[in-house]
């Protein structure tokens, strides 16, 4: 036991060397507790804000761009999903990444993989394979190299290929229209992409979605006008007719008299257009709409229309086209032979220049020119397509006495197919020209047109174009079994150098079906055919007809050319009706042109036979 | 007494935030488990969708008329009948159209 001083004694002692070191302690405490205000409380928002830009990430949800079908509901065009591969090069350059290994993976060599992160290196992201297959694509993700990720992207297909790549265009890389209905109707097609805010961990996967920022909103699907199995028909017709005559170009289209809705529309060269790699500069435009070409004989019909409205002119009304030709100024009007004296219905028939010409200098300028404006020939059809053409049509004031004459025949004016075809569709619809469709009509009886002709001018003008296509017509091979068929050859020569060439032809044939109400127009343009054949009967005609035969029947259009036959059979005797063929039948040794497989990018794969 | 009932009410407390504090975890941890399977699921709609999309594709090159038209042809020999061996009938009620 110690006594009281001595207690107190080692007391003190020890409450010096304590209280230093409480001291220090203190001070060692304050100085954390002053770090820890000075970065939870003043530093807050920079810590903070370094914490969120690494874990909290605004995530884009991207929608998808709309399909196309045709009026039927079969898909022409398709947005198909694809991942493209992205690196951040701080994360590889931090970790130690078998570059081999991921450049295998993306099928490039080594050294272009080094060079492309060592010169990126103070980036967090670069591509480094885009659009691949999303199958392909987890492969790579499944190796689970660091600082790999993917991104979901959308690529457009077109399961027609060929057939449709002009009317429908394409899309970028940023998947937006650039040509034909792509472009059009980008508006409805594109979606648009979402937001929303997601916590992500380290290796960057997603743990949490924090908040919908934004809904993404789908692309609307369009439903064209066109008719995929006419398309093909249309496309096959075509190519097989401009590979057999050696020509240039061509064009197909197929209108609905009543809606004017465009219901094939091909051309030829054509492309495939999944194929990213090329776009050959010559193959894309779609020539039925962006194209001219002086019409030639096929105009002579609607100047006909003109003389009957306007003039006093009917079917029967008297030409004297002796003796086969006749002078205007220094140029002079030909026939290929002298017809003599002949109606007008025999003038369309044999299409003689001498006969229109005279009718059309007959009429006023200006009711030559209306008639032609109204039926839409320099202006524009309005169906929007991007690049669509209004045509070369000069004023009457600009008219010279020669340009009526010539104009009769069709020359000195140049329309595209789409306009011809607009112009006999209003023939065809009573003389009401309906505006062009390239969507789906939803309300056909509501019949927006405006009135070109009067109803009986324009039947008078059918009646007339009927006889083209019968024994003593310039177009034979345009006829269809079981229907009556009015039509009208054009056999225009081209301008070569700034001169006429005698030699290199624009052969066409425009006309509808059935000639007792029509409800079909086409029109058919072969550009140059450089064979041994080039006038407007023999290798425009046959592709009318064969194509217009096939709408005819895929529409169920009733034959309105039946002939009464009697059939026994054991109940006795019955009447039936039957199409008389009024041409030899096409052999059924089909000698038609292939049309490709479709597929282009490899990326892509579909299960051919 | 009111000491009594003070310790118990300490007790009960400590014991309320210690139970709070093990749910908290329990819920957070189901919170992400059910994030992954939410996830997963997104994710089977995902490939169900791509899948959708590439049978659409492959049906439309299928069915392409090309092709029908090729096999219709080649392989099954098949031909397009000719206008003479078509026979309509009439429909003996309705009167004859024109």
């Amino acid at each position: 036991m110690l006594s009281i001083n001595e207690h107190n004694q080692r007391v003190r002692a020890f409450n010096w060397r304590g209280s230093f070191l409480l001291v220090i302690f203190v001070l060692a405490c304050s100085g954390l507790v002053a770090r820890a205000y000075f970065l939870q409380v003043q530093q807050k928002d920079f810590y903070q804000e370094k914490a969120e830009a690494r874990h909290v990430w605004k995530e884009k949800i991207i929608a998808n761009r709309g399909n196309i079908t045709d009026r039927n509901g079969e898909l022409i065009a398709i947005s198909t999903p694809v991942d493209s591969v992205w690196v951040n090069p701080k994360v590889i350059l931090a970790s130690d990444v078998d570059y081999k290994v991921l450049a295998d993976a993306i099928d490039r060599p080594v050294d272009w993989v080094q060079r492309r992160i060592s010169s990126n290196a103070e980036r967090d992201f670069i591509y480094i394979k885009k659009h691949l297959r999303p199958d392909i694509a987890q492969q790579i993700k499944d190796l689970q190299i660091p600082g790999l990720y993917l991104e979901r992207d959308y690529r457009r297909y077109y399961p027609a290929g060929e057939v449709t790549a002009h009317v429908l265009g394409f899309t970028d890389i940023d998947d937006l229209g650039q040509e034909g209905l792509e472009l059009a109707y980008n508006h409805r097609l594109i979606g648009e992409n979402g937001q929303k805010q997601v916590l992500r961990d380290r290796l960057g996967r997603n743990i949490d979605d924090l908040d919908m920022l934004k809904q993404a909103k789908p692309g609307e699907t369009l439903v064209t006008s066109l008719d995929l199995r006419l398309q093909y028909l249309a496309y096959r017709e075509l190519k097989t007719a401009v590979q057999k005559y050696s020509a240039v170009s061509g064009s197909v289209v197929v209108l609905d008299v009543k809606t004017g809705e465009v219901l094939a529309m091909v051309n030829q060269p054509s492309y495939n257009p999944n194929d990213r790699s090329t776009r050959p500069m010559d193959k894309i435009r779609n020539r039925a709409v962006l194209d001219l070409f002086e019409p030639g004989s096929s105009v002579k019909p609607l100047v006909a229309a003109a003389a009957i409205e306007h003039g006093d002119y009917s079917k029967d009304s008297v030409v004297n086209t002796a003796p086969g030709y006749f002078n205007i100024g220094s140029r002079t009007i030909k026939d290929k032979r002298d017809l003599g004296v002949v109606d007008l219905s025999t003038v369309i028939a044999k299409s003689s220049n001498v006969g229109i010409a005279k009718v059309s200098l007959e009429l006023e300028s200006k009711d030559v020119w209306q008639v032609l404006n109204d039926f839409g020939f320099g202006q524009l059809t309005y169906s929007q397509f991007p690049g669509e053409s209004a045509g070369i049509y000069k004023h009457y004031s600009n008219w010279r006495p020669i340009s009526q004459a010539t104009m009769a025949y069709g020359y000195g004016l140049s329309v595209t197919p789409l306009q011809l075809a607009q112009a006999y569709a209003a023939l065809g619809n009573h003389g009401v020209r309906t505006p062009i469709n390239f969507t789906k009509v939803e309300r056909p009886d509501l019949n927006l047109g405006e009135r070109v002709l009067k109803s009986n001018t324009a039947k008078e003008v059918i009646e007339m174009m009927e006889a083209v296509v019968g024994p003593e017509g310039t177009a034979p091979q345009a006829n269809i079994d079981g229907y009556r068929v009015a039509g009208k050859t054009g056999t225009a020569w081209k301008i070569i150098d700034g001169a006429y060439s005698q030699e290199r032809y624009v052969a066409s044939f425009a006309g509808l079906a059935p000639a007792s109400d029509p409800q079909v127009a086409v029109v058919v343009m072969i550009n140059d055919p450089r064979g041994d054949k080039y006038y407007g009967g023999d290798v425009a005609a046959p592709v009318f007809s064969n194509t217009l035969a096939g709408a005819l029947r895929l529409m169920n259009i009733q034959p309105d050319k039946l002939i009464d036959t009697p059939v026994f059979t054991d109940d006795g005797l019955i009447r039936v009706a039957q199409a008389k063929p009024q041409v030899q039948v096409l052999d059924n040794d089909f000698a038609g042109a292939s049309i490709g497989a479709n597929v282009g990018a490899n990326d892509i794969e579909v299960n051919n036979d | 007494m009111s000491n009594r009932l003070w310790w118990v009410l300490v007790i009960v407390l400590w014991l309320a935030v210690l139970t709070s504090a093990v749910y908290l975890v329990k819920v957070r941890y189901d919170a992400r488990m059910q994030f992954i399977e939410l996830q997963k699921e997104i994710k089977k709609r995902d490939v169900l969708a791509t899948e959708w999309t590439q049978l659409q594709i492959e049906q439309s090159s299928l069915a392409s008329h090309a092709r029908i038209d090729r096999v219709a042809r080649d392989q099954l020999k098949l031909k397009q009948p000719n206008a003479k061996d078509i026979v309509i009938l009439h429909d003996n009620d309705q009167q004859k159209k024109q």
